[in-house]
């Protein structure tokens, strides 16, 4: 008896140990929601929607990160009037827009960083302004998975520079090879090479160390943001599961992006073209019951990394891309390496049918 | 020595040697607390590096070798498949096999450690042994409760059959939620190698190939319809040594084909499926018995497992699945599981 007890204590202690596992991501939503705020004695910003992420907050200084080309900063400046906020990772004709005469900006050190003085006798509200033109085609870039070749990836962002007329580039996950604080300085500093801003969320291989440390340089793994009429939602899938919180949000994102060119980009893609590999979500259900609210509100195209190949297919009858050519190791039947993809969608004013065309090519990096 | 070599050949190249081997009954000294205690020591280690060793230490090196071999061949294939992948660059044509390569590299490990602890802490025997004859028909309904962070609680209501017929088994089973969610699941196992269903004489080992379908449409808007092709085994513990008589090892490896349809979009989706399941168990008498399993199939309510980090999506789920005899043709049966969500199956089944 005791043997018998032994052996199913066993079997139950693992099995019970596992079922905390179940929301994975639960954490780092909670993070997403503590981004874009910070304050200091009494002084304080908040940017909308957390797509400014506060890298530095310093009474008279500020350091953001952007996940988005606009957003607003409510800043409240205490007894400090003069402020410097250095804007990183914007377009690189990026403006505040805030009252007359209390904001002037100039170039930073790098092409997507502005250097913005500004004058604030209260509370004060800016936003970020750039040119959008919604009667134009727009063209992004779409690169994933560079993990351990940081150091090569330069070769990339010179290719990627050489596009003409990207506004900017989507990086969905992978960034570094374990996430540590030097992998992603490293990163976001060799991104200053390009000369525009990459939108980026975390994948799997972001979780190495910590779940927190892509919080800390990049700002939110989910977020979504308009531009020149057209809908980009990022999530964040490196667990292979999207939990409950992010899926609320995703609701209203959706809904914001109804009648728009919608695009949603996210690391480990639902469903894997090759089923059997399954590099995809850990739960089919919950991968169907995703791409079927995709659907439900006529997203026109879902972007993805993980598999170091390249895959177009379509999930839901909505066109989907795997793009994992980032530098991390590809695959070797695959006759496809370092790459990354630029689209070019329709003109907003196009986007009342459903899944407007739009075109796309690969660019390969020898 | 003989018999490690015998189950070795059985799990990787040529299951049916197996079923040349005679089941031997032979009657041994109970041994003391001691050596029980000090055979618990080694199953810990070196028995998590070198399986076994529990089993070595109680006396039986037939047992001891069979499973540090077993255990062996695990770590062997899984670094041949971990190369494959690594070397191919996880290229997708050398993938697939060799991920079923590596949850069957993860069966021998796992079921091999389960059953050195079996057979140190199992009395002379076991628990019980297989039975001597299967019912030709068994007829059960249960519950099955899904707590799923996005679906939130399920509750579904869970009514099966199961047909046997000499060689042949058949199993239906649906479970159908009161908003009318519904899955539906039928295979059909022809048992080629094993005893007939009323021969088994205490034997259940068997290997079969099994041909199923799952119609799934328990998520909003969507279905999932997959026709499954596997292979299956059960091998008996006391096939593989003494000290494991009463327990029994399974495994099964297959693909799946099939098809996703969203509704409202009137779109269907090719879809496949690696899967691979094993499981240790024991035989508890009278038809009952007691398994902790690992499945590999993404596809079901479980799903895969939900590991935050670089091996996120990966892995199957695991659980424990019993059956226990209560009355005379009556079984409780009940499983539990734990993936991407936790499953648990209650229900009542009679045989005849």
């Amino acid at each position: 008896m005791a043997g018998r007890i032994t052996f199913v204590a066993f079997l139950g202690v693992v099995l019970i140990s596992q079922t905390s596992c179940l929301n994975v991501g639960e954490e780092r939503a909670r993070l997403d929601e503590k981004v874009g705020k910070a304050a200091l004695e009494d002084a304080a910003i908040l940017t909308s929607d957390g797509l400014g992420h506060v890298r530095a907050f310093e009474l008279g200084r500020i350091e953001l990160w952007s996940q988005a080309p606009t957003y607003t900063i409510e800043l409240t400046p205490g007894q400090t009037r003069a402020w410097t906020i250095e804007l990183r990772n914007v377009l690189p004709e990026t403006n505040l827009e805030g009252p007359a005469g209390q904001v002037n900006c100039t170039p930073g050190r790098a092409p997507t960083t502005r250097i913005c003085d500004v004058q604030a006798d209260g509370p004060v509200s800016f936003a970020l302004s750039v040119a959008q033109d919604e009667s134009q085609p727009l063209k992004f870039a779409l690169f994933a998975d560079v993990q351990k070749a940081i150091e090569e990836v330069d070769e990339l962002f010179d290719a990627m520079a050489r596009e003409d007329d990207v506004r900017f580039a989507v990086m969905s996950g992978d960034l570094t090879d374990t996430g540590t604080p030097a992998q992603l300085e490293r990163f976001q500093t060799k991104m200053e090479l390009l000369p525009y801003p990459v939108y980026a969320t975390l994948g799997n291989h972001e979780l190495g160390s910590g779940e927190d440390n892509f919080h800390r340089y990049f700002g939110r793994g989910n977020y979504s943001f308009e531009f020149a009429g057209r809908r980009f939602t990022m999530l964040d899938s490196a667990g292979a599961a999207i939990p409950q919180t992010v899926r609320g949000w995703l609701n209203n994102w959706l809904d914001a992006g109804d009648g728009k060119f919608h695009v949603v980009a996210m690391h480990i893609p639902p469903m894997d073209p090759v089923g059997g590999r399954n590099g995809g979500f850990a739960s089919r259900d919950e991968a169907r019951d995703l791409i079927a609210q995709f659907a439900k509100h006529d997203v026109d195209l879902t972007l993805y990394g993980h598999v170091h190949s390249y895959h177009e297919y379509e999930n839901a009858g909505i066109p989907a891309f795997i793009s994992g050519g980032g530098g991390a190791q590809g695959e070797r039947l695959d006759d496809i390496d370092k790459h990354f993809v630029v689209f070019e969608v329709p003109p907003a004013t196009q986007a009342g049918s459903r899944h407007p065309p739009f075109e796309s090519w690969v660019v390969r990096v020898e | 020595m003989k018999r490690g070599f015998v189950i070795f050949a059985f799990l990787i190249f040529m299951p049916w040697t197996a079923f040349a081997q005679p089941v031997d009954t032979v009657t041994i000294e109970e041994p003391s607390p001691q050596t029980r205690a000090l055979a618990g020591a080694a199953w810990v280690f070196p028995g998590v590096l070198l399986h076994g060793s529990g089993a070595f230490v109680m006396g039986d090196t037939e047992t001891a070798t069979a499973l540090a071999i077993g255990g062996g061949a695990g770590v062997g294939l899984g670094a041949v498949s971990a190369a494959a992948i690594w070397f191919s660059g996880a290229s997708a044509q050398i993938l697939v096999p060799a991920i079923g390569a590596s949850v069957f590299a993860m069966g021998l490990f796992a079921t091999t450690l389960l059953a050195d602890l079996y057979a140190v802490t199992a009395p002379e025997g076991g628990f019980g042994s297989a039975p001597d004859s299967l019912d030709w028909l068994n007829l059960r309904t249960g519950v099955t409760t899904v707590s799923n962070p996005v679906f939130g609680l399920q509750n579904y209501g869970q009514f099966g059959a199961q047909l046997n017929l000499d060689d042949w088994r058949v199993d239906a089973v649906a479970l159908v939620s009161g908003e009318g969610q519904h899955q539906v699941e039928t295979e059909a196992t022809w048992r080629f190698l094993g005893r007939a269903r009323d021969e088994l004489n205490g034997d259940g080992s068997f290997l079969g190939l099994r041909l199923g379908h799952l119609n799934d449409a328990t998520v909003e808007g969507t279905a999932a319809n997959v026709f499954r092709f596997e292979a299956v085994s059960r091998v008996d513990g006391k096939r593989v040594g003494r000290l494991l008589d009463g327990s029994f090892f399974e495994f099964s490896l297959g693909y799946g084909l099939g098809w996703d349809t969203y509704v409202d979009e009137e779109v269907r989706e090719f879809n496949s499926l690696l899967l691979g399941r094993f499981a240790y168990g024991l035989y508890l008498g009278d038809g009952g018995e007691l398994a902790l399993f690992y499945d590999h199939d993404h596809e079901s309510f479980a799903g895969g497992l939900k590991l935050d980090g670089v091996a996120s999506g990966l892995f199957g789920h695991v659980g424990l699945s019993a059956r226990i005899p209560v009355y005379d043709a009556v079984d409780l049966y009940g499983e539990f599981a734990v993936g991407s969500a936790a499953v648990g199956t209650l229900g009542v089944s009679y045989g005849w």
